[in-house]
């Protein structure tokens, strides 16, 4: 068996969950260094609820 | 991060407003060495680093609280206000940036009293664009938080001789965080972490206000298997903590048998032992694996062998008495019935004799399926027979392997047990002691790892049961509009996640492999030893080396002495701050997957004497290795640590050099000059006005 690699991995999501996983990664890198990041669950929430309508 | 200047100002020894240290643009010359005697401010250059960016101190500063130079408070009059400064400029990103952190007291005493008026707690922190328009920053902290973040500082700024603590085996977490803060897999944990909890909770208690009674049954069970996971995750981590420390213990004991004279033949005979004994453990578990997955896969050949045989005679029979091939197939008989007209052009109407002779032919005549079948049985038959005897011969070949390896096993359990015997029988009351705390220990982790073992396979049985139900509760039918839409929701997300924990362990994987080649190509360039570094599965940093057992050669584990311990977390640093590099420069050109997080970065290595603790073979080694260790190298030294050989393996390197001359109050002191490349430059003065203070100069 061919070994994973991160196209593979990508390749088998479906396009909403591309975009979430593009939408989640974008909320977790603004909030990566902040000293009390606030609401990260809810930027999370917001953003699945955005993708999936 | 590159560093552009560092300005101190009545910080700590530092008289007054100080020359700035400008750091060498240079790639060519990319060392700047600071020189300074003991006690003149080497560890305080390397606080003001630590200071202006975070507020705080390294362990090795004495009287943290105190900022401002005592001979400013002398000087200062009862009432006058008095300022500790530092600023770092530094170049991030295309901006440039300037740090200040200012800590303001009153004097309000004849000595060195005084109130604090600002502690320093507020960062100033200026943001000059490429066009030198300056602007403040809103969020200071955050914003150099997101340049370096503090938990990552140590790891490029440190005391040279406490840096080998990285190569303890308590250090293992250290080394996990650093990698994964800095290439990028920290914001895959995160992701993680956020939408399986919260988030999915959430999307639960949503969807259980929609649900099915069935479908609230997963969910509370989904529940309550979180929190039982979340206990034996606890019970894991005391368990990998207890096996850890007694490993550590025994270690400790192998190690100090190894160094007495008397039992250091037999401890390492043991050592060799049981290094083998490790390989004979590992082979028989491989084949074990092996034979699982051959009897998975083929293992049914066993079972319908007779069933095979019994389709092959009946088929045989029939081709024997001639019944396949048939000669008359049903198929044609159909067709003349329906078409109603026979071969030799009668027409064949139902009811008629012609039609009733005819259509008895169908029970006599053969089915092409049958016939088809029968050819493939044969075909399979064939090769059926070829794959059951591979099986049984690769079935045997295995189950010899795990015998020979089990015999081996046997064999060199018996040989440590005599070594063992022996070492126990030794006429010394010390080695006595030690092979009793070795047995008890031994027999400890016997006990912890099955303990281990055992919590370890129940987290992973409830991690399935855990991923199923999460299925489970995904594929449930709908019953409304709004649960259908959750349900979704759900189903993205779990998508998400399992993406997510594939990813981290395909990165973690790869990354620690480049890190392992990184760390061995840094460490073979400096060290003149015949041992090598790896950074272990569950990320230890050790050193390696290759002994002759008999007619093999087993690696073992080097006992680490001051100077391969720091050599060896120094190539660790250099090789992270190396793949970080080279993981922007494939980011900048779009090479790589910046839109995963993974971006790397550029990271200077500032060190307080790093050469303190080596010998000369070492100082040299050190000296010649660090340049390449990052893109930009910040070193403070002694005349003692940094003159003679380190200084001359670093001079082609060397693109900015300071002296920290140090006025002291000693009576009897003598002034010394150092000489560096030919001048001299003022090393300890003494001091005129009885205060003792310091004061920086390029040289």
């Amino acid at each position: 068996m061919a070994p994973e690699t991160l196209e593979n991995l990508w390749a088998k999501l479906t396009p909403e969950a591309q975009r979430f996983i593009s939408a989640v990664l974008q909320v977790e890198r603004e909030k990566l260094h902040m000293v009390n990041p606030l609401h990260v669950n809810d930027d999370l929430l917001k953003a699945l609820k955005k993708v999936v309508k | 991060m590159k560093l552009l200047a560092l300005t101190l100002e009545n910080f700590r020894q530092f008289y007054g407003k100080q020359t700035t240290i400008k750091f060498s643009p240079s790639a060519e010359k990319n060392v700047n060495v600071i020189f300074g005697a003991n006690g003149a401010g080497k560890t305080t250059i390397l606080n003001a680093f630590t200071w202006v960016l975070y507020r705080r101190t390294t362990p090795a500063l004495s009287n943290p609280d105190k900022m401002i130079c005592d001979r400013t408070l002398v000087e200062a009059k009862k009432g006058d206000v008095v300022e500790a400064r530092v600023t770092l400029e530094f170049e991030h990103d295309g901006s440039r940036f300037i740090a200040t952190r200012t800590r303001r007291e009153r004097k309000i005493g004849p000595r060195l009293e005084t109130e604090v008026l600002d502690d320093g707690s507020t960062l100033a922190l200026q943001i000059v664009d490429s066009k030198g328009a300056a602007r403040p920053s809103n969020n200071p902290d955050e914003t150099v938080a997101q340049i370096l973040p503090e938990r990552l500082f140590d790891f490029f700024f440190f005391d040279g001789e406490r840096i080998e603590h990285l190569t303890r085996e308590s250090a293992y977490k250290e080394i996990d965080r650093a990698i994964k803060n800095l290439l990028g897999l920290e914001i895959l944990e995160r992701s993680i972490k956020h939408l399986e909890g919260k988030v999915q909770r959430s999307l639960d208690e949503e969807l259980e206000r929609h649900a099915s009674k069935e479908t609230q049954g997963v969910i509370q069970r989904f529940r309550a298997l979180e929190a039982e996971i979340a206990t034996k995750q606890g019970e894991h981590e005391t368990a990998r903590k207890n096996l850890e420390s007694t490993r550590s213990q025994l270690s400790e004991v192998k190690s100090r048998l190894r160094a007495r004279e008397e039992s250091a033949k037999i401890q390492q005979k043991i050592d060799g032992l049981e290094a083998k004994s490790a390989e004979a453990i590992k082979a028989i578990s491989d084949a074990e694996g092996r034979l699982a997955e051959l009897v998975s896969r083929h293992g049914y050949l066993s079972l319908i062998d007779p069933l095979i045989h019994r389709s092959y005679s009946v088929l045989e029979d029939k081709r024997r008495k001639g019944e396949i091939p048939a000669g008359i197939k049903k198929q044609f008989v159909e067709d003349l019935l329906s078409r109603g007209i026979c071969i030799c052009g009668a027409p064949l109407k139902s009811g008629t004799d012609g039609h009733k002779q005819v259509a008895a032919w169908k029970a006599r005549a053969g089915s092409s399926e049958v016939e088809i079948a029968a050819t493939t049985v044969g075909v399979q038959f064939k090769a059926f027979v070829e794959i059951r005897k591979n099986f049984y011969s690769s079935l045997d070949g295995l189950m010899k392997e795990k015998q020979d390896n089990e015999l081996i096993k046997k064999t060199l359990e018996e040989q440590l047990s005599q070594a063992k015997g022996t070492l126990d029988r030794k006429d010394s009351e010390a080695v006595h002691a030690l092979v009793e705390k070795r047995n008890a220990l031994e027999e400890s982790m016997e006990s912890l790892i099955r303990a281990e073992a055992t919590v370890k396979r129940d987290l992973e049985r409830m991690e399935i049961e855990k991923h199923d139900l999460a299925k489970l509760k995904a594929e449930a039918e709908a019953k409304s509009a709004e649960e259908a839409i959750v349900r979704k929701r759900i189903g993205v997300l779990l998508q998400a996640i399992d993406f997510f924990r594939a990813l981290l362990s395909l990165r973690s994987s790869e990354i620690r492999k480049e890190l392992d080649a990184g760390i061995k190509k840094v460490y073979q360039e400096i060290s003149y030893k015949d041992y090598w570094p790896q950074i272990t599965e569950d990320y230890k940093l050790v050193l390696r080396r290759g002994i002759k057992s008999g007619s093999e050669e087993v690696e073992l584990d080097v006992e680490k002495g001051t100077g391969e311990a720091q050599i060896l977390s120094l190539s660790f640093i250099g090789s992270i701050v190396s793949y970080a590099r080279d993981l922007l420069k494939k980011s900048q050109k779009g090479t790589q997957h910046s839109d995963l997080g993974f971006t790397g970065g550029i990271y200077p290595i500032v060190m307080d004497s790093p050469f303190g603790a080596l010998d000369e073979n070492y100082r040299q080694a050190v000296a010649s290795g660090i340049p390449m260790l990052a893109d930009q190298i910040v070193t403070m030294v002694s005349k003692g640590q940094g003159l003679g050989i380190v200084l001359d393996n670093l001079k082609p390197r060397v693109g900015k050099k300071y002296v920290i001359v140090y006025y002291t109050t000693k009576k009897d002191a003598k002034a010394e000059k150092i000489n560096l490349f030919g001048k001299e430059f003022p090393y300890i003065q003494i001091s005129k006005d009885g205060t003792e203070w310091a004061q920086i100069m390029e040289a």
